[in-house]
């Protein structure tokens, strides 16, 4: 088992990576804290899985958080599907779930928030990896090579997902804007 | 409304673009403190599996044990060898302190 020190150290080398990570994935500050939470936990948990001839500790990392990151908002849209047909099939004593689709993200400022918040929510609906694509390197500005590492595939992988998620992103745009 | 910086006229790599005055945040503090209560939570409640059967095993035996005695009650005919030395000796179960 990892001893309380070293814990530490990896927390305080990566908790920011790691919350800020998660909120660029759930947009609601609440939700990557949580998250953050489980991905620490896990860490703790299968440290002793982890393999550093596979890949760095700041990757190994990263996929986990990305992995709770896609596994929650998966999670989400399941149970706003299954609020949307309760709502139209059952009963009037059903309950309807309450699921903001509002964005709380506190890195966001005041100046250009309300564009950027439609942005991110067209992100968020992107296939799952071509949303991490455009998270890490467009949001976090991280080298391809390193996407590629953490996504574990090919630069030129890389490159395709991010050819389609921007053709993808302005096709939402456009239907957005009406055109 | 958009404003100047995601505007309808931009192009997508310029949207894109964008993105990068989103701003690193701090993490909520406490956050290390949550984590660790968790961790503790859950090796607490996670008892080995190498425990629980050593357990459930002692359990068995000492309840076969009790089953096996009450069944078959067997009652012990005293050798009249060990019934004497016990006389002779005086080791009676007594609670009087002198054999007057």
């Amino acid at each position: 088992m990892i001893s309380e020190n070293d814990f530490d150290a990896i927390y305080h080398e990566h908790k920011r990576l790691v919350y800020n990570m998660c909120l660029h994935y759930v947009l609601q500050a609440e939700d990557a804290q949580d998250i953050t939470q489980e991905v620490f936990v896990k860490v703790h948990q299968n440290y002793e899985k982890y393999k550093p001839e596979a890949a760095s500790l700041k990757t190994w990392i990263c996929q986990i958080a990305i992995n709770h990151c896609l596994d929650f908002i998966k999670a989400k849209k399941t149970k706003k599907r299954r609020g949307f047909l309760q709502s139209i099939f059952g009963g009037e004593n059903e309950q309807s779930i309450d699921l903001p689709s509002d964005v709380n993200h506190p890195g966001i400022e005041a100046e250009d928030k309300e564009g950027l918040q439609k942005l991110m929510l067209q992100i968020q609906s992107l296939p799952e990896h071509q949303q991490t694509a455009i998270i890490l390197t467009k949001i976090e500005g991280r080298p391809q090579q390193e996407v590629a590492e953490i996504m574990e595939t090919s630069l030129k992988a890389v490159e395709s997902l991010l050819q389609r998620a921007k053709k993808n992103l302005q096709k939402m745009i456009e239907e957005s804007e009406g055109k | 409304m958009y404003n100047r910086i995601i505007g309808y006229s931009m192009n997508i790599d310029d949207k894109l673009e964008a993105l990068k005055s989103i701003k690193q945040v701090e993490e909520p503090p406490f956050l290390l403190t949550r984590i660790k209560q968790q961790i503790e939570n859950l090796y607490e409640v996670e008892v080995p599996v190498r425990w629980k059967w050593a357990f459930a095993s002692t359990a068995i035996l000492i309840i076969a044990l009790n089953i096996t005695l009450l069944v078959s009650p067997e009652e012990k005919t005293i050798d009249n060898n060990v019934t004497e030395v016990v006389t002779a000796m005086q080791m009676t179960s007594s609670n009087s302190l002198y054999n007057d």
